[in-house]
């Protein structure tokens, strides 16, 4: 275990003082599900001296309705997972925070965590992007909101500064006619870190035509995105599943043109396909088996 | 390393403890308090052979800082029952054969207990779930599962 | 019968769902220091220099030690002592320790290790058995040329004119994977020095506390009768727990004897995975011919097995796999050739199944090749070609002195299972999610066999208030053995089993009766126990005769009282036959010693009485495979074993669920991946076992032909229920996918492509998933 200082803020105006202080040497921990793997195995923690623990920080663990539907990055997996207004208004996020570890995982891991922390494979981001999430970022003295698309620049990379903390997650809420899916594949049922994982949001005309589409995979690009090739073969269509199938080939053309063909796309690329296939099927409420 | 005062309840005692601010709360349990029922299996989070109840939640004990629990309520297999009067989890983890090896007990029992603290009726995959965060090399879980659903029957 | 097969409870289970049994990592003495240990960055290489002069000052370190340091000699080993507990000029793999530390705290002794400086010069390394055996290699040990670290044949008949009379011949290659044994508890152990004199004492989760004695003394230069070793409560172990633990109690106790004080020693999973033994993984060629109708003709086996970097207990794991590399069908001519083989990857020894996973997830895979190509059903070939009554096995023993019940287990689990509809309702599926449906079966041979001497002993020791003890020189690992054992003297003795206190393993305390393996405590211990607690059950008898007015063979005795046949109400209560047997003198303690039948065994051609008895088991698996993913769910397994008398049928039923869940992770599941001797999936995060979501339904049927050797009949359980899982999975995966996979696991990649992209991976130096 690594040696650190441990210090306890009891409100967000000393969280961030003491970010503004330490910076660097200075990580902040919320549930610690992913940092405390990090302190044990003392990897990537060369310069760090200080743990701000913002854990009991109540006021970032809201989840709450706004002008759209806002969640402080404290808010737990399991929060998230069984909030009824998450559920209602954003399942997509619901379904993918549900699936995350265990629920010893859920009930300490937390949606900020999981963003910030930013694995390729982290299961709330896809949804979180394909639901058009901002997040907003705060300092000592300032603060300021970006697209979590852009927040995150690539695998455990964001642009988040060291003296920043993040304090809030927006989105709008989806309308009735949005539908939404979310496919996510691992080696167990449980306590498995997704291979790969995809969330889908269409909404659609009283025809059934497809007015807007977000499809979004994780682990399969390189920053979290939209795949928009994939989202334009949809719009304007009353998709079938030929269509769904070619929007999933849309998908895995975009990782490999996105990363190349690394050893694992022989695998990959067959299975993004299904997954986002399927996952627009559960979007469109038809059945994907 | 910054020593921090924590005042902790595990079990319904009370302790004021200082703490460094990189002990864990399983080494907290385990070494400072004595209870060693709580297990370390892989100190990552994936075998839950550590769990206890941490302000009515189940969590991974080494997953959290002692520091990070001041004026937190823990439960741990130690409070759960006693050789005279066992929890009702506990009898039929005996009565049913859920109990092999016995190191992934304690967290069974923590997860277990958890789970029927919020839903005393469980179905079978509700119980599954609940208890999927503790692994389990010898039993196949059958009978855990087994015991847990009787439990679950004697309180209801 | 009062007690023996029914479902008695655990009588170790209180303290466990109290939390209150200490493990290993759980005893606590008084001064005690923490010792770690200093490994080698490298898998093969020539130690030049190790300077521990910084590490010794740190504040809090109390001992530094190499291989300079160790009392006896500094290598152990069942078979061949080639062993290392500190390497001394060179380190073969990258578990290999070269110093170890002793401080008051495992932080302090961590950051010792970090004081510590070794020069090395890396030595060319060899991670491939096939090139390990190739001219020019590197040899890692020199009594072991073409690092052959052990060789076993079997001939029988003639093999060539075997494929000549056949009309089909079929060749197949099959691959096993590196795997771990994953108990939950990490290895631990206390060693604490006798004050006063020379001695010492280790407590710790140790499967084999007379094997770890033994390397102990070797160690230390001590006395058998110097060390003493007391096992914890044991957090699994599933064959797992031997030779890692002797060299972590023989370090604890170096440590312990340098400083004067108790030393505790406690694995990360990190360390236990990058040190601790693993089973082997199998590269196995087979040919097989046979007639159209689908007789056996011939069959001529070729089979490699990575053995590591050191010898451990590869002969015997290796031995078992040529005696039943044919499965339980009459092959009349056989070929067999089994390679263990030296590596610089980690090293492999017993693991539950001990040789035998491997083969038959090979062997049972061809028969339904076989069958395929024959168009037969596989049940049918096993029909035609299974062991029955009087049967010759490969090794030519004649299967005559115990119920051969191969074709009972078949149809048992067949029936159950709805074997035969389902494998023809699923022949013919469309769609993304297709299910299959497989079977497998397997001989077994019980204990030891002809590996090596076959005793165990046991001690009863009534107490004046009718409390007893027993002892046993056989441990518990978790598997239950103290209920059996406890069951067993409550049997003899008749009386209830809450009278009996099953006393912790103590090499101090009973007579050495070998190691906790091959499955054969019921068999060899539970025989031990029972003559034990039968000879002080004919003590008590006849101390009572004059009491009752009546001769021995007139009494009979059950709940707790001893009565005359034909007359109950002359009876005596137990308490009041102790009193008897007291006054007048009489010892009411014995000890059981059990030998095992004769075995017999001819090295050159692999003929003999291999085991002298066998239980014979059948699994049938149902799955469903996500085609486009290769996602496979076991739904259900159907498991029928015959476990000559059930002692306890809800122990023999967890051992049951619990073997098929180690069996679902061998065949799905699990992995090791070493690449280049270096371990990459070091915690529970990426070697994936599996947990309650990934169980499905199990249906365990105990099949009871009651052995003439066991007691009361039982013969075994541990070992045979997860070794016939992965084939029936596999065979299941192939029906539904028209694919059939020879290497295990069946993981996604598999499944979905036909191979693995790992070694890709690796070759290619990518990381990310």
């Amino acid at each position: 275990m690594l040696e650190f200082d441990l210090f306890r803020p009891q409100n967000l105006q000393e969280a961030l003082d003491l970010l503004a202080e330490y910076k660097g040497s200075a990580r902040v921990m919320a549930g610690g599900t992913d940092l405390m793997i990090a302190l044990r195995a003392k990897k990537g923690m060369e310069n760090v001296k200080y743990i701000i623990d913002i854990s009991r920080l109540q006021e970032l663990a809201y989840i709450r309705e706004g002008e759209g539907l806002e969640i402080g990055p404290l808010a737990t997996m399991t929060q998230v997972a069984e909030s009824p207004v998450v559920r209602q208004c954003a399942g997509v996020l619901a379904a993918a925070a549900s699936t995350v570890g265990s629920p010893q995982i859920r009930n300490r891991g937390t949606i900020g965590g999981n963003v910030v922390n930013a694995a390729v494979c982290a299961d709330t981001v896809a949804p979180l992007v394909a639901l058009e999430a901002k997040v907003k970022l705060e300092r000592k003295g300032g603060s300021r909101w970006l697209p979590l698309d852009q927040f995150i620049t690539g695998p455990n990379r964001t642009q988040l500064a060291a003296d920043e903390l993040m304090t809030g997650i927006v989105f709008a809420k989806l309308p009735a006619n949005a539908g939404w899916g979310f496919m996510r594949l691992a080696r167990r049922e449980a306590l498995a870190i997704a291979r790969m994982n995809v969330a889908v949001v269409i909404k659609r005309d009283s025809q059934g035509k497809v007015e807007d589409a977000s499809i979004v995979p994780g682990a399969v690009l390189p920053r979290p995105g939209r795949v928009t090739e994939a989202e334009k073969l949809l719009i304007g269509t009353i998709p079938d599943g030929a269509l769904a199938r070619r929007a999933g080939e849309a998908v895995a053309e975009a990782m490999i043109s996105a990363a190349g063909r690394r050893w694992s796309t022989p695998y990959k690329e067959p299975a993004i396909i299904a997954l986002t296939e399927r996952a627009i099927k559960q979007a469109l409420e038809v059945e994907w088996r | 390393m910054k020593k921090l005062p924590v005042v902790l309840t595990v079990n319904g005692k009370e302790y004021s403890l200082t703490v460094e601010s990189n002990e864990r709360l399983l080494d907290t349990l385990r070494q400072r308090l004595g209870l060693t029922g709580t297990k370390e299996g892989c100190g990552v989070g994936e075998c839950g052979a550590c769990s206890v109840i941490l302000d009515g939640n189940l969590v991974n004990s080494c997953m959290v800082l002692t520091a990070q629990c001041d004026g937190s309520r823990v439960e741990t297999v130690e409070g759960l029952g006693t050789a005279e009067k066992l929890h009702p989890l506990q009898q039929a983890f005996i009565d049913y054969n859920a109990v092999q090896c016995g190191f992934c007990t304690p967290g069974m029992l923590m997860a277990a207990k958890a789970l029927l603290d919020k839903n005393p009726h469980p179905t079978e995959a509700e119980i599954r779930q609940g208890l999927s965060g503790v692994l389990c090399r010898c039993t196949g879980y059958k009978q855990i599962v087994d015991a847990v659903k009787a439990a679950a029957g004697e309180e209801g | 019968m009062d007690t023996v097969n029914k479902p008695a409870r655990r009588v170790d289970a209180l303290g466990k769902v109290l939390g209150e049994s200490k493990y290993g990592a759980d005893l606590q003495f008084e001064g005690m220091l923490y010792g770690k240990v200093l490994r080698t960055p490298y898998p093969h290489a020539r130690i030049l220099s190790i300077d521990t002069d910084e590490a010794a000052t740190l504040p809090g370190v109390e001992a530094v030690l190499t291989a300079a340091d160790v009392p006896g000699l500094h290598t152990f080993g069942t078979v061949v002592p080639n062993q290392q507990v500190l390497a001394k000029e060179v380190v073969r793999y990258l578990g290999d320790a070269v110093a170890i530390v002793a401080a008051v705290s495992p932080a302090v002794a961590e950051k010792a290790l970090d004081l510590i400086k070794v020069e090395y010069e890396e030595l060319e390394a060899v991670f491939d058995p096939e090139e390990a055996m190739a001219e020019g290699a590197p040899v890692l040990h020199e009594d072991a040329p073409g690092n052959i670290a052990a060789h076993h044949v079997l001939e029988k008949g003639e093999v060539e004119e075997g494929f000549a009379a056949s009309d089909i011949i079929l060749e197949r290659e099959y691959e096993t994977q590196l795997v771990e044994h994953a108990y939950i508890e990490p290895e631990a152990a206390v060693a604490v020095p006798e004050p006063g004199r020379r001695g010492i004492t280790v407590y710790g989760s140790i499967q084999n506390p007379f094997s770890c004695r033994k390397a102990l003394s070797r160690m230390l230069g001590f006395k058998l009768n110097e060390i003493r070793v007391i096992q914890a409560f044991m957090g699994g172990s599933f064959g797992g727990k031997d030779e890692v633990m002797s060299a972590m109690c023989a370090r604890a106790s170096m440590l312990a004897l340098k400083t004067g004080r108790p030393v505790k020693m406690v694995n990360t999973r990190e360390e236990s995975l990058l040190e601790g033994y693993k089973r082997h993984p199998y590269k196995l060629k087979y040919k097989v011919g046979a007639t159209k109708e689908g007789k056996l003709t011939a069959m001529k086996i070729y089979i490699l097995a990575d053995a590591g970097a050191y010898t451990a207990q590869t002969p015997f794991v290796t031995w078992r796999s040529v005696v039943q590399a044919t499965g339980p069908y009459e092959v009349p001519h056989v070929r067999t050739d089994v390679y263990g083989v030296h590596t610089n990857n980690c090293y492999t020894s017993a693991f539950r199944g001990f040789g035998s996973p491997q083969i038959i997830f090979a062997q049972e895979s061809l028969m339904d090749e076989l069958a395929e190509e024959l168009g037969m059903e596989p049940l049918e070939l096993r029909r035609l070609n299974g062991y029955r009554q009087g049967s010759v096995t490969a090794t030519g023993q004649k299967l005559d002195e115990h119920k051969v019940s191969l074709m009972e287990v078949l149809d048992k689990a067949v029936e159950k299972s709805d074997y035969l509809r389902k494998r023809k309702e699923y022949a013919n599926q469309q769609g993304r999610f297709r299910k299959g449906i497989g079977l497998a079966c397997s001989f077994r041979g019980c204990s030891l066999g002809a590996e090596g001497v076959d005793a165990t002993g046991a001690m009863v020791s009534v107490q004046y208030d009718g409390s007893v003890y027993v002892f046993s020189g056989l441990a518990e690992n978790g598997q239950g053995l103290q209920t059996i054992f406890s069951q067993i003297a409550a049997e003899e003795l008749g009386i209830s089993v809450e009278r009996v206190r099953f006393m912790p393993t103590d090499t101090a305390a009973i007579p050495d009766g070998g190691p906790t393996v091959a499955s054969r405590s019921t068999l060899m211990g539970g025989n031990a126990v029972r003559i034990a607690a039968a000879k002080v059950r004919e003590t008590l008898l006849g101390a009572v005769l004059g009491r009752l007015k009546a001769s021995a063979q007139e009494l009979d005795w059950g709940n707790d009282r001893i009565w005359v046949k034909d007359d109950p109400s002359r009876c005596v209560s137990f308490e009041e036959a102790i009193n008897e047997a007291c006054s007048q003198g009489e010892l009411l303690a014995a000890l059981g010693w059990y030998k095992a039948p004769k075995v017999t065994w001819d090295d050159r051609h692999g003929q003999g009485n291999a085991y002298f008895t066998y239980v014979y088991g059948c699994q049938v698996a149902e799955v469903e495979v996500d085609t486009e993913t290769g996602y496979t769910r076991v739904l259900k397994v159907t498991a029928a074993h015959d476990v000559g008398r059930a002692i306890n049928p809800e122990t023999v039923r967890g051992q049951i669920y619990g073997g098929v869940a180690q069996g679902i992770g061998y065949a799905l599941l699990e992995e090791v991946q070493q690449h280049e001797g270096e371990i990459k999936s070091l915690n529970f995060d990426e070697y994936l076992i599996p947990g309650i979501m990934d169980m499905p339904e199990i249906e365990a049927i105990i099949v009871e032909n009651p052995d003439s050797f066991g007691p009361y009949g039982a013969k075994t359980i541990g070992e045979p229920t997860l070794e016939m899982t992965a084939p029936a999975i596999a065979s299941a995966v192939a029906q539904a996918t028209g694919r059939r996979v020879r290497q295990l696991p069946l993981d996604l990649e598999r499944v979905l492509l036909g191979r693995s992209l790992q070694q890709d991976r690796y070759k290619r130096r990518e990381g990310g998933c």
